[in-house]
C-alpha cells in the first residue's frame, strides 16, 4: 500500500509542477515498476504498452468519434440546434438558458467531449442571452453545465475509455447513458427555473414563435437526428460494433459537412489535423495511465482496498458515496480523463466485488466527473468558457454554475438510488 | 548565440518548425481520412455486397499507429499536452523558469526512452521478418517510423524548452 501511495504523491507533485500529466504518470509508473520488479522489465513494459495501445483496432473508435464531433461543429449545426430549442422554449421565463441546455444536450448526441460542447455552444448561445439582458452568471452557468452533457449522452470518449479499462461492452455503456442524459436535461431545466424564480431579472422571456416557425426550425436539425439514429440505432440493433458505428458516423458527418459547407481542402485539413492531435493527446495520457496502473497492480494496494471494503458489505452504498466524494475532491486537482484513468482500475474490482453492476458504475463515474468539470478550483468547462469569453470573470461563472451543481447532486443521488434508470434500456441491446 | 542559424529566435528555426508542422499535418490528416474510409468501406462492403474489406482489421491497426505517432510531434509543437496550472502563481518567476526547463528535460528523457524501446522492437521485428496475418504486410518499417517520430518529439521538447528558457531570460533582461 505504501509504495502505491508514494507513487500517487510523486505523480501529483510532478503534475502540479507543470509536467505534462501523461509524462508524470508514465514516468512514475515505469520507475515504480522497476523498483518493484526490475529495470529491464520496466523498459520492456514501456515499449509493449506503447506499441499495443498505439496499434489497437478497438481504440480506433476514439479518433473516429472525435472526428465526427469536429466535422459536425465545423458544419455549423450548433446554431440550428440552438434556434430549434429556442423556437420551443424561448418565450418562457429563463427560456434562452433553457434553450441552451437543450441545445447542449442535442449537440452532445453527436459530440463525445464536454470541453468541445461547452466551447461550441458558448459561441452560439451567449450572444443572444446577452442581447435579451440575461445575467452573465446565468448565461455562462447554463453553458458550462450544459456542456458537461457531452460525456454522458452518447457517443462519449470517457465512456469508451471506461469500457476499455473495465472490459465492459461499449455499446451497452452508450445506451445506458441515454436516460440519465435526459434526466440531466430535466434537472438543468429545473435549475434554470429555480434561478429565474428567485431572480426574475436574471432571465427575461424571449419572443414567442408560432407553430409553423417552430416546425421549420425543427426541420433544420434533421442532420443531427439522422447521425444520432444511425450511430446509436446501429449499435442498439446490433448492426454495427461501436467501432464501426464511429467510422460510419464520421463518414456521415463528412458527407453532411461537404453538403453544407462545400469543399475546401483547408477546412477539412484543419479539422482532420485538430482531430488527430486531440487523439494523440488522449493516447499519450492513456499510455501514461496504463503504465501507472501496471505499477499500482504490482503493489498490495488493489487487494488491500478490496479487503478494506469487505467491512462495508452490509452497507455497500457507503462505498459508492465515498467513491463519488473522492471524484469530486480529486476533480479539484486533476483533469477528468487522467482522473478516471488513475482511479477506475483501482475502484472497479472493489465495486464488482460488492456486487454492483459495472455498466451502472460507469454512468455514476461519468456523472461524478461531470460535477468535477464545473466545480472550483479546476472546473475545466469554466476555464473553457473563460477562454471563449474573456470578459466574464471566473467568479461570475462559478456563481452561475451553483444551481446546476445542486441539480447534479440531486441527479447523482437519483441515479445511485435507482439503478433501473441507467440499466433499463441496456437489456434490449443485441 | 554563436551560430545565427541555431539561435532560438532565428527565422531559420521558425521556418523549419513551420515546415515540419505543415508536413506532419498533411500526413496526419490523410491518415485519419484513410482510417475513416477504411471503416466505412469495410462496413458498406459487408452489408451491401457481403464482401468485407480483406485485412481491414490489420490495416486499421497500422493506420492507428501511424496516426498517433505522426500527431505526437504536433501535440508537442502546439503545446496541447494537458498540464495542471493550479499552483503556478505561487512559484516565483525565477524559479519557474529553472523548474520548467528541468521538467521539460525529464519529459524529453521519457519520450527518448519510448523512442529507444520502439526502435529496439522494430529491429526485433525486422530480424524476425514479422508480417500481418492476412495481407502479409511487413510491420517493421512502420515501427521504425513510429520510433523516428518519437525521436522527433524528443528533439522538439528540447528545442521548445530551450526557446522558452531563452525567451524568459530575454524578457527578464529587458524588464530590469
Amino acid at each position: 500500500m505504501t509504495e502505491a501511495l508514494i507513487g500517487f504523491a510523486a505523480m501529483l507533485a510532478l503534475a502540479l509542477a507543470r509536467m505534462p500529466i501523461a509524462f508524470a504518470m508514465g514516468l512514475v509508473g515505469v520507475v515504480g515498476f522497476a523498483w518493484k520488479v526490475s529495470w529491464p522489465a520496466a523498459f520492456a513494459l514501456a515499449g509493449s504498452v506503447t506499441y499495443e495501445t498505439g496499434l489497437s483496432y478497438g481504440l480506433s473508435i476514439i479518433p473516429l468519434f472525435i472526428l465526427m464531433g469536429n466535422l459536425v461543429t465545423r458544419a455549423g449545426l450548433s446554431e440550428e440546434l440552438y434556434t430549434a430549442s429556442y423556437a420551443f422554449l424561448g418565450h418562457r421565463r429563463g427560456g434562452l438558458a433553457m434553450s441552451t441546455v437543450v441545445a447542449c444536450g442535442g449537440f452532445s448526441a453527436i459530440c463525445g467531449s464536454s470541453i468541445a460542447t461547452a466551447a461550441t455552444m458558448a459561441k452560439v448561445a451567449i450572444p443572444p442571452m446577452r442581447r435579451f439582458g440575461y445575467s452573465d452568471s446565468l448565461a455562462s452557468g447554463s453553458v458550462a453545465a450544459g456542456g458537461t452533457l457531452g460525456i454522458l449522452i452518447p457517443p462519449s470518449i470517457i465512456l469508451v475509455i471506461y469500457g476499455i479499462l473495465t472490459g465492459q461492452n461499449i455499446g451497452k455503456l452508450f445506451i445506458a447513458g441515454i436516460l440519465p442524459g435526459m434526466l440531466a436535461i430535466l434537472c438543468y431545466l429545473g435549475a434554470v427555473s429555480a434561478t429565474v424564480y428567485f431572480d426574475p431579472k436574471s432571465g427575461p422571456p424571449g419572443e414567442r414563435m408560432a407553430w409553423p416557425e417552430r416546425l421549420r426550425a425543427l426541420r433544420n436539425v434533421w442532420g443531427v437526428l439522422v447521425l444520432f439514429v444511425l450511430v446509436l440505432g446501429g449499435i442498439y440493433g446490433g448492426v454495427f460494433t461501436p467501432t464501426e458505428a464511429a467510422g460510419i458516423g464520421a463518414g456521415g458527418a463528412f458527407v453532411f459537412a461537404v453538403m453544407r459547407k462545400g469543399w475546401s481542402w483547408r477546412l477539412y485539413r484543419e479539422t482532420l489535423v485538430d482531430s488527430a492531435t486531440t487523439t494523440a493527446m488522449i493516447f499519450s495520457i492513456l499510455i501514461g495511465a496504463l503504465l501507472f496502473a501496471n505499477f499500482v497492480n504490482m503493489t498490495t494496494m488493489p487487494t488491500e482496498l478490496i479487503e478494506f471494503t469487505d467491512r462495508f458489505v452490509a452497507t455497500p452504498l457507503l462505498v459508492i458515496v465515498a467513491i463519488c466524494l473522492i471524484y469530486v475532491l480529486l476533480g479539484c486537482v486533476l483533469e477528468s480523463m487522467s482522473m478516471m484513468l488513475l482511479t477506475v482500475p483501482l475502484f472497479y474490482p472493489v465495486v464488482a466485488h460488492l456486487g454492483f453492476d459495472l455498466i451502472w458504475f460507469g454512468i455514476i463515474v461519468v456523472v461524478a466527473i461531470e460535477i468535477s468539470l464545473i466545480t472550483p478550483p479546476v472546473g475545466m468547462n469554466v476555464f473553457v468558457l473563460r477562454s471563449v469569453l474573456p470578459d466574464i470573470s471566473t467568479r461570475t461563472i462559478f456563481r452561475g454554475v451553483l444551481p446546476f451543481v445542486a441539480a447534479d447532486v440531486i441527479r447523482l443521488s437519483i441515479l445511485v438510488l435507482f439503478p433501473a434508470i441507467t440499466l433499463y434500456l441496456t437489456q434490449f441491446v443485441r | 548565440m554563436s551560430s545565427p542559424l541555431l539561435h532560438p529566435g532565428s527565422p531559420f528555426l521558425a521556418v523549419l518548425l513551420r515546415r515540419v508542422e505543415g508536413l506532419l499535418g498533411v500526413i496526419a490528416a490523410l491518415t485519419l481520412f484513410g482510417l475513416m474510409m477504411l471503416t466505412c468501406v469495410d462496413v458498406v462492403g459487408r452489408y451491401f455486397f457481403s464482401r468485407p474489406l480483406p485485412g481491414g482489421f490489420e490495416l486499421t491497426e497500422l493506420a492507428m499507429g501511424a496516426l498517433i505517432f505522426t500527431s505526437l510531434p504536433l501535440v508537442t509543437m502546439r503545446r496541447q499536452h494537458v498540464r495542471v496550472d493550479l499552483i503556478d502563481h505561487i512559484v516565483p518567476a525565477s524559479i519557474r523558469v529553472v523548474q520548467q526547463t528541468l521538467l521539460d528535460v525529464v519529459a524529453a528523457v521519457c519520450m527518448g526512452a519510448i523512442a529507444w524501446r520502439l526502435w529496439v522492437r522494430a529491429a526485433d521485428m525486422a530480424l524476425a521478418g514479422e508480417t500481418t496475418a492476412t495481407l502479409q504486410i511487413i510491420v517493421s518499417p512502420l515501427v521504425y517510423y513510429m520510433a523516428a517520430m518519437a525521436f522527433v518529439t524528443t528533439a522538439l521538447i528540447l528545442v521548445l524548452a530551450w526557446a522558452d528558457a531563452f525567451a524568459a531570460r530575454t524578457s527578464r533582461a529587458t524588464h530590469s
